[in-house]
């Protein structure tokens, strides 16, 4: 199944906006190691753009291909049109917030963010306005002068941005930049980093490998895996429409469920116990139904598609309970609201919606 | 997708300009120690060249006349037996000494008490080996203390004759080297992580079995580097030989200077590169033991909070070996205020004669005056060309860096009394010899290895990213490397620029070679003093050159520990 990843997700409200950064056939090899396979991705203006994956899928090295701290083994990276393979990172119009944050340790917060506007001659008049600026725009002006490391987790982190954003780049590059905070901090800082990207409207791609993360913040996600690109699109699109079992399975819990056509519309398990009704898509296909969307007993009773199994393990999680459910020789879990219960050993009925199963096209490799 | 598939199939050249512009840096940062290393080389190849010929003036026919005066002299065969003897005992010395005092040492709770028993024990390393010797020369003198506390005890009723045998050279030798020994092995216990042990303990392993199967095993390499190094310096030592042991005590060191002075060039080559293999026998051998046994590195983290212990002996043990370690110098400053012109304990009166002496009859000026041109010099010249070194090491040739540190380390590895030799010959065929320059080149040379080492350990330190962080905020390489790298290893240079300084101000064995009566450097104008003169005037100036140093140390503490937050926060960054 082919698919033209690059008119992929028009849906963003960035669509039809000049494309900042364009990635043309991108490839990055280590050795024999290929890190990043044939990569194309056109990254438009003001977007908060993902790139989510697994540890070791590319992401990382995708990013610092953009920021020049790596050069492609093939294929171009273009930023604001203009090809830039070889263009060093000090000469490029990217600014990255490195996961380490590295801030650096010898000078004071005030000048932490100047080093950027220093480094590129900025008349020394300019210089104190726009850092008080940045400093502002991250609500750190009262500690311009303190030592950094006197400063909280995500105090530091908010130095790194504002030391990066000061520089007013073309796109501002995050790698994984919240993964040494805390749970709670991390939340509010997903939140402060959406609502201070819609003030500077500055381009940024974010990589995370954290799904949550990615669905908070993004305009756009573009899933990866293994180097390869899954699919690419909004939140909404890439959770509710998966493309692929990797991106059904790696954005949520999902059931995949490998089915086999009975006649036309109507597909099932190979031992027939659980039977779905689906748009024709061959002989067999790959289904992703989440357990979410799944119903138990009385609720099953008013779907438009039912199947009959028993509850091998119920577990409760507050207001949900969890269930795995075998229909025939196909296990499913379930999740449900906790208003009727059901033990181990229990039979019980399951229903969903026809619009609930999503068919998944092969992994895209 | 065409622009993509056009990219993908032009062919990638494996080597090309592109490729040498990308070495550029490493090309240029690796330039001012290529110079020194190409001059330390050449020395050795004209020393070399200088054992196949028939003598120093003749430069044909070539010959092996020198090999087989080695291999065929009785006396080359006692100077050569006799050096692995040294180095034998003084090596299983130390380290006998040394592995209690070192586990003692790891296993301290208080900081403070951790900072004293270090400073006891590696302080006399910047006091001239010259001096230490000394102070044993005065302690085993006749009247000395070692003979007053026996006798006074009731132990022996004549005093002992100590001096000018192999055993006044060895304790020596043990106490300049016991620092070598304890650092290597203490720096790799302070890493063991107490899991382990208490893993051990938890598994039914009561102390000693703990200590025997898990610490000492994983210490292992700490000694090995320690034997490694003892045995070398031990072997090529030059002074305590020479002082101590009075010409009873035969090794090849002070054999190569006298074969020197004999205008025996060849065979003084000869006997040189006798030392250097049996130096490196040693070491490849230890090398290929360490490799066949610890294939192993330690799982998960280090411990952060290390073991402790608070057992009495432990203390008992750590006080003997710094008043040990302390003892040699002490003496030296109560022998400056001898009243008396001989070494004798306790000193019949108290006086400054000495000190008067020192600043009237004597005028150290210009030795003085060489020594510190020398040092500054040196110093400077090893700590650039060195950082630089480093730093391409650390960051632009990744494949070829165990080569590229052998290389540097071959100063560290040729007896100073061979780098001597064979910078003699080099600067007389250069016109150089005798002058400053030729001193300052070979101390430079000596002292690069130390730089580049603790240079390298502080580049490793500075993570990779504030570099890439400051060339994203468009800092070009090298106002990277000037506003970011250096600010943070500033603790590193300040130290190495001191340890060259101190190195070369205390060097000997090699300036022996180098220097012209009448231009000569601090330590050897007190050796000259010494051989000629007994009288405590050398005390007195020990003991000026001991508070400078301990003042200098002190100095250094202070800078470092006010540039600590630099490298704490790069060290609590790079945990993230």
């Amino acid at each position: 199944m082919t698919v033209d990843h690059r008119v992929d997700g028009g849906a963003a409200i960035t669509a039809g906006r000049p494309v900042v950064v364009q990635l043309d056939g991108v490839t990055k090899r280590y050795g024999s190691v290929l890190a990043v396979a044939d990569l194309s991705l056109d990254i438009r203006q003001g977007e908060f753009f993902s790139l989510l994956g697994p540890s070791g899928c590319g992401k990382s090295t995708t990013l610092r291909m953009i920021g020049g701290f790596e050069g492609p083994s093939a294929g171009t990276i273009s930023i604001r049109g203009k090809p830039s393979n070889d263009v060093p990172p000090y000469k490029r119009d990217t600014n990255m917030v490195f996961q380490q944050l590295a801030l650096f340790p010898h000078l004071d917060v005030y000048e932490n963010v100047a080093f950027g506007l220093r480094a590129k001659r900025v008349p020394s008049p300019e210089i104190g306005p726009r850092v008080d600026r940045a400093l502002d725009l991250v609500a750190l002006g009262p500690f311009a002068r303190r030592a950094v490391r006197s400063l909280s987790g995500g105090q530091q982190q908010r130095v790194a941005i504002a030391r990066a954003l000061v520089n007013e780049p073309a796109v501002l590059l995050l790698d994984e930049p919240l993964g040494a905070l805390d749970l709670k901090l991390r939340a509010q800082m997903q939140l402060e980093l959406k609502s201070l990207q819609r003030r500077v409207g500055t381009t940024f791609i974010y990589v995370t490998h954290d799904q949550i993360e990615a669905l908070t913040m993004s305009d756009r996600i573009a899933v990866m895996n293994d180097g390869r690109l899954e699919q690419i699109g909004t939140g909404r699109e890439i959770y509710e429409r998966p493309k692929t079992p990797f991106v059904a399975g790696f954005i949520g819990d999902t059931n995949l469920i490998e089915v086999v056509r009975r006649e036309p519309g109507r597909y099932a398990t190979p031992d027939g116990a659980l039977s779905l009704e689906l748009p024709d898509a061959g002989d067999r296909a790959t289904v992703s139904l989440r357990p979410e969307r799944l119903r138990v007993g009385t609720a099953a009773r008013t779907c438009a598609q039912r199947a009959a199994g028993r509850v091998v393990d119920a577990v409760y999680v507050g207001a949900d309970v969890q269930y795995v459910v075998v229909v025939g020789s196909t296990r499913l879990t379930v999740k449900t609201r906790s208003d009727q219960v059901f033990e181990a050993g229990e039979d019980l009925e399951l229903g969903w919606q026809g619009s609930d199963p999503v068919v998944l096209g092969v992994s895209n490799r | 997708m065409s622009a993509a598939t056009t990219s993908t199939s032009q062919p990638r050249r494996a080597w090309g300009w592109q490729e040498l512009g990308r070495l550029t840096p490493a090309i240029t940062l690796l330039l001012p120690s290529t110079v020194l290393m190409l001059l330390f080389l050449g020395a050795l190849i004209i020393l070399l060249s200088y054992t196949v010929r028939p003598s120093a003036t003749l430069a044909h026919p070539l010959t092996l006349s020198a090999y087989g005066r080695f291999f065929s002299d009785p006396y080359a065969r006692l100077l050569t037996r006799n050096t692995l003897l040294l180095g034998g005992i003084v090596t299983f010395g130390t380290l006998i000494v040394g592995y209690p005092t070192a586990y003692a040492l790891a296993r301290l709770r208080s900081p403070r008490l951790v900072l004293l028993v270090s400073l006891a024990l590696f302080a006399p390393l910047l006091v001239s080996v010259v001096i230490r010797a000394y102070g044993w020369l005065v302690l085993f003198s006749s009247k000395g203390l070692i003979n007053f506390v026996l006798q006074k005890t009731g132990l022996i009723h004549e005093p002992l004759r100590l001096l000018y045998t192999p055993w006044s050279v060895e304790v020596s030798l043990i106490h300049i080297l016991m620092p070598f020994m304890v650092f290597p092995i203490f720096s790799v216990l302070r890493q063991i992580d107490i899991s382990l042990e208490e893993a051990a303990h938890d598994l039914g392993s009561g102390p000693w079995q703990t200590f025997r199967r898990v610490t000492v095993p994983l210490s292992l390499p700490g000694v090995i580097a320690g034997i490694q190094i003892v045995f070398s310096l031990c072997i090529s030592a030059y002074v305590s030989p020479a002082l101590l042991g009075g010409g009873h005590v035969l090794v090849l060191a002070p054999a190569i200077y006298q074969t020197m002075i004999d205008i025996d060039w060849p065979l003084a080559g000869v006997m040189t590169l006798a030392l250097l293999v049996l130096s490196l026998l040693v070491l490849l051998a230890l090398n290929f033991l360490s490799r066949r046994m610890f294939t192993h590195e330690q799982l998960g983290r280090a411990g952060t909070v290390p073991a402790s212990s608070r057992h009495p002996a432990a203390y008992a043990w750590l006080a003997l070996v710094a008043a040990f370690m302390i003892l040699p110098i002490a003496i030296v400053i109560i022998d400056s205020f001898n009243a008396v012109a001989y070494s004798v304990f306790p000193p019949p009166g108290l006086s400054l004669r000495w000190y008067a002496h020192l600043f009237t009859a004597l005028d150290w000026k210009p030795a003085l005056r060489n020594s510190l041109i020398i040092a500054s010099a040196a110093g400077v010249i090893a700590v650039g060309a060195g950082t630089l070194a480093a730093y391409a090491m650390a960051r632009y040739v990744a494949g070829g860096r165990e080569f590229v540190r052998a290389v540097f380390f071959g100063p560290f590895l040729v007896p100073r009394v061979g780098i001597g030799l064979a910078f003699f010959i080099l600067m007389l065929k250069l016109h150089l010899y005798g002058s400053l320059v030729s001193l300052i080149l070979a101390h430079a040379v000596i002292t690069l290895p130390f730089a580049v080492a603790i240079m390298a350990a502080a580049f490793v330190a500075v993570p990779r990213v504030f570099e890439e962080c400051a060339m994203d905020l468009g800092a070009g390489p090298v106002r990277t490397f000037l506003s970011v790298v250096v600010p943070q290893v500033a603790p590193a240079v300040l130290v190495s620029l001191v340890f060259t300084f101190v190195t070369s101000l205390d060097e000997l064995e090699t300036s022996l070679f180098l220097v012209r009566p009448g231009n000569q450097t601090i330590p050897i104008a007190m050796l000259t003093y010494m051989f000629q003169y007994q009288d405590p005037t050398i005390a007195a100036l020990a003991s000026i050159l001991v508070g400078v140093s301990i003042a200098a140390v002190a100095a250094v503490v202070f800078l470092i520990r006010r540039g600590r937050f630099a490298s704490t926060l790069a060290a609590s960054v790079s945990e993230r």
